[in-house]
């Protein structure tokens, strides 16, 4: 069998190249390993090979940091490797953010699988850690080798593409992923166990733990609403009659913007809603009731409102991913933002 | 209430000249029974056909399914379906474990299919996630009756989508009567043998200082003695009666892996644990049924408070909650869990997980109270199923691509029953 080839990122100081002085050396490439790497060798066995150690001053990454990390990219590259290693940064931040950056360029662009390793409150943790492999380490460089450890042994069955074991198992920081599986027990009998654990005062552990939602501050009010431009932003599904786009009814991926211009209020026989999660009789009967075009253009011609905004963004809401969901909120944001609306009315269903 | 249930086990099923249980093989005059299920002129036709576990088949368009049950008096077999309305959960049933009555049909006028596929596999990955891919099915494929596939009847009009046109509930009703007039057929062949096991079910006075459990039991696409449950405050039940046929799916716009079969009823997961652990580890005491989909925030608070106030009655202080799936039913059944706890009702949540993507928290709504949640798995993970010899039930998937005969990447949510919140299942989801 063919060893594996391994590429070691690591910053200047552990390069052997120097300290905070030596913070803004530029990408470079060295043969086989460097420093830490050793320790890396040995743990990563015989089947694999630490090809090339590249490294890059911390403040030089921070500070050019596209170009830099399609530097070291390229330089990894060039060693046509299996698996990157990045790190492990430890407490350090700019040399976190320097292999969060190199990982996932890796990852996205030499489409090979990579792994790093960090202390949970790494600032680059937070960013990093929904999308990266990041094993924990300690604060401080004392917990090289257990890190380097179990960087290897994560790092090889990824290059080996085997399944990996559960976050705390195998020593990294959960992504937040959720898989199904089939369990020893059934459902029911994990129900009975964990609320008896739970009146008895002993140990248990939820199976599904609860999000951690941002919170959204409100926003100033508008100052003048009789001059204020408004438009209407609806995830009930209302869309022009038959769907052109195909936004689906359920678990949406995309959202669309439509035309109002010239609509004095929607009409069953021009719209309709194609959401997969209501009943939308009603709604089909008068689309007004989901999207008020026309209590809005009243308004608008008593003067209650400076005017309506002559287009509308729609999408489904219908078990759509907050990922998702978190995307269409920014993409729309920005045109609302460029359509200099002051206000906007969400309806929801 | 003393409920006896005395299973016979099969160990095969055959055609026959005459239906009887004859050493462990279930043998069906397929004419006699295609004659009972013909009765209902919903139908122009009925396929019968046997499948065993290991079998290259795949079940598509399924529907519910049923063990075949028997009940003299008192009581009443499947009472409203087929039997009188009369009380069940105690007297003597019998029972044919290792055989399950599965019906599938193609959609009528005004039936929304968005819900309704469901596939059940004899072999492979997909039949080891389903009990019907352990049991030896006998599939009723019915052939609607023309006038039920006529869309410019007034009554194929879909007044709301979640249940379909008046005919396609109709005909909804006359598959389940269908299904579980075959089921009694089937069980009454052993009305006079002796059973292989007996079961008793009894909430016996438990010893004092046992932690007291209700059940609260999200329903969907249920109904309790034949009553849809839609708008109606939460009220008790008995567990025995849930174990006894009062409880029927009679919908199948309920995603397949969610849906609680009539099957998943009899055997329903956390009333058996409960029962197997009352007296020793708790003291069941009872459970509390309510409607799912009620869209109003004042009715779910209502619904809540009233459900809460039934377990206190009943002296609760923790509970088991299942949640049906869907957006609105969310609502309600974390409301019961905030006002439980607030009550001082310790709660676990069973629930399946409905999200799109692996990324996503995943919750609809959820309370802060929702700390114990066992879940039964992510329904929009894909499973790979393999290529199978023969298809029952239709021809093509109902908005699922593909040919249903090939290997198949289906999404969990397709396999009937594989994450029903009654825990009859082993799927679980875990964060990586």
């Amino acid at each position: 069998m063919t060893k594996l080839r391994v590429v070691h990122y690591v910053n200047q100081f552990f390069a052997g190249i120097g300290g905070e002085d030596r913070a803004s050396e530029p990408p470079g490439v060295r043969a086989g390993v460097v420093g830490p790497g050793q320790v890396l060798q040995r743990a990563l066995g015989a089947s694999a090979e630490v090809v090339a150690t590249v490294y890059c001053g911390d403040d030089f990454f921070a500070e050019h940091e596209e170009d830099a990390a399609a530097t070291v990219v390229g330089l990894i590259g060039r060693h046509q490797p299996d698996l990157v290693v990045a790190g492990p940064a430890f407490n350090a931040g700019r040399y976190g953010f320097a292999c969060g950056r190199i990982c996932r360029a890796v990852e996205d662009i030499l489409e090979i699988p990579a792994v790093t390793g960090m202390y949970p409150d790494n600032p680059a943790v937070e960013l990093y850690r929904p999308s990266l492999y990041i094993v924990v380490s300690g604060p401080n460089a004392v917990s090289m080798p257990a890190t380097l450890e179990r960087m290897a042994g994560l790092g090889l069955k990824r290059a080996r593409g085997e399944r990996l074991g559960q976050p705390g198992d195998e020593g990294y920081l959960a992504r937040g992923m959720r898989f199904t599986e089939v369990a020893s027990q059934s459902a029911a009998e994990r129900a009975v166990d964990m609320l008896l654990a739970s009146v008895r005062g002993e140990a248990w552990q939820t199976e599904w733990p609860l999000p951690d939602y941002d919170r959204v501050s409100p926003p100033t009010p508008i100052k003048d609403i009789r001059r204020a431009t408004i438009a209407l932003v609806t995830s009930g599904g209302i869309v022009p009659k038959g769907n052109p786009d195909r936004i689906e009814s359920t678990y949406a991926t995309k959202w669309k913007k439509y035309s109002l211009a010239g609509v004095a209020a929607l009409t069953p026989d021009g719209w309709q809603s194609i959401h997969g999660g209501y009943d939308t009789t009603r709604a089909n009967e008068d689309p007004n009731r989901v999207l008020p075009v026309d209590v809005l253009r009243e308004l608008e011609a008593e003067g209650a409102i400076g005017r309506l905004l002559d287009q509308y963004w729609v999408f489904v809401g219908s078990g759509a991913s907050t990922t998702n969901a978190r995307r269409f909120a920014e993409q729309m944001a920005d045109e609302l933002r460029d359509s200099s609306v002051e206000g906007v009315i969400f309806t929801a269903t | 209430m003393r409920l006896e249930l005395r299973t016979t086990i099969v160990d095969d099923v055959h055609w026959s000249g005459a239906t009887r249980l004859a050493g462990g093989v279930l043998e069906i005059e397929r004419d006699e029974l295609r004659t009972l299920i013909l009765e209902d002129a919903a139908f122009e036709d009925v396929t019968l056909d046997i499948v065993r576990p290991g079998d290259s088949v795949r079940i598509i368009h399924a529907m519910d399914a049923a063990e075949p049950s028997w009940k003299s008096d008192p009581g009443s077999t499947f009472p409203t379906f087929v039997g009188p309305p009369r009380t069940v959960g105690e007297g003597v049933t019998h029972r044919l474990s290792g055989v399950a009555v599965v019906t599938a049909s193609n959609a009528v006028a005004g039936e929304p299919t968005y819900w309704r596929e469901a596939v059940v596999d004899m072999t492979g990955p997909g039949a080891a996630l389903t009990a019907f891919g352990a049991t030896t099915n006998l599939v009723l494929t019915f052939t609607p009756h023309p006038s039920y596939l006529d869309a410019s009847r007034p009554d194929a009009a879909i007044e709301n989508i979640m249940v379909g046109s008046s005919l396609a509930q109709r005909y909804n009703r006359s598959v389940r009567v269908a299904e579980l007039k075959t089921a009694a057929y089937l069980a009454r062949t052993v009305a006079d043998r002796q059973a292989d096991e007996i079961k008793t079910y009894e909430l016996t006075s438990a010893p004092a200082g046992l932690p007291r459990v209700v059940y609260f039991y999200q329903l969907s696409g249920a109904t309790v003695y034949g009553e849809a449950m839609d708008g109606m405050l939460p009220t008790l039940i008995h567990p025995n009666e849930v174990l006894d046929g009062a409880i029927v799916n009679v919908r199948s716009n309920v995603h397949a892996s969610n849906r609680t079969s009539t099957y998943a009823n009899q055997h329903h997961g956390l009333i058996e644990e409960l029962y197997a652990r009352h007296g020793r580890d708790l003291d069941f005491r009872g459970v509390i049924v309510y409607p799912a989909a009620s869209d109003d925030v004042n009715e779910k608070e209502l619904l809540a408070e009233y459900a809460v106030k039934l377990a206190r009655l009943l002296g609760a202080d923790a509970a088991c909650a299942s949640y049906a799936g869907g957006g609105h039913p969310a609502v309600e059944f974390m409301l019961i869990c905030r006002k439980c706890e607030r009550a001082g009702i310790r709660t676990v949540l069973v629930m399946p997980e409905i999200y799109g993507t692996p990324d996503d928290p995943g919750f609809v709504y959820f309370v802060p109270e929702a700390e114990r949640i066992v879940s039964t798995g992510r329904t929009t993970q894909v499973v790979d199923l393999p290529a199978v010899d023969r298809v029952i039930g239709g021809d093509a998937f109902f908005d699922v691509p593909g040919v249903p005969a090939e290997a198949q990447r289906l999404l969990y949510r397709y396999l009937l029953g594989c994450g029903t919140s009654a825990g009859n299942g082993r799927l679980t989801a875990r964060t990586y």
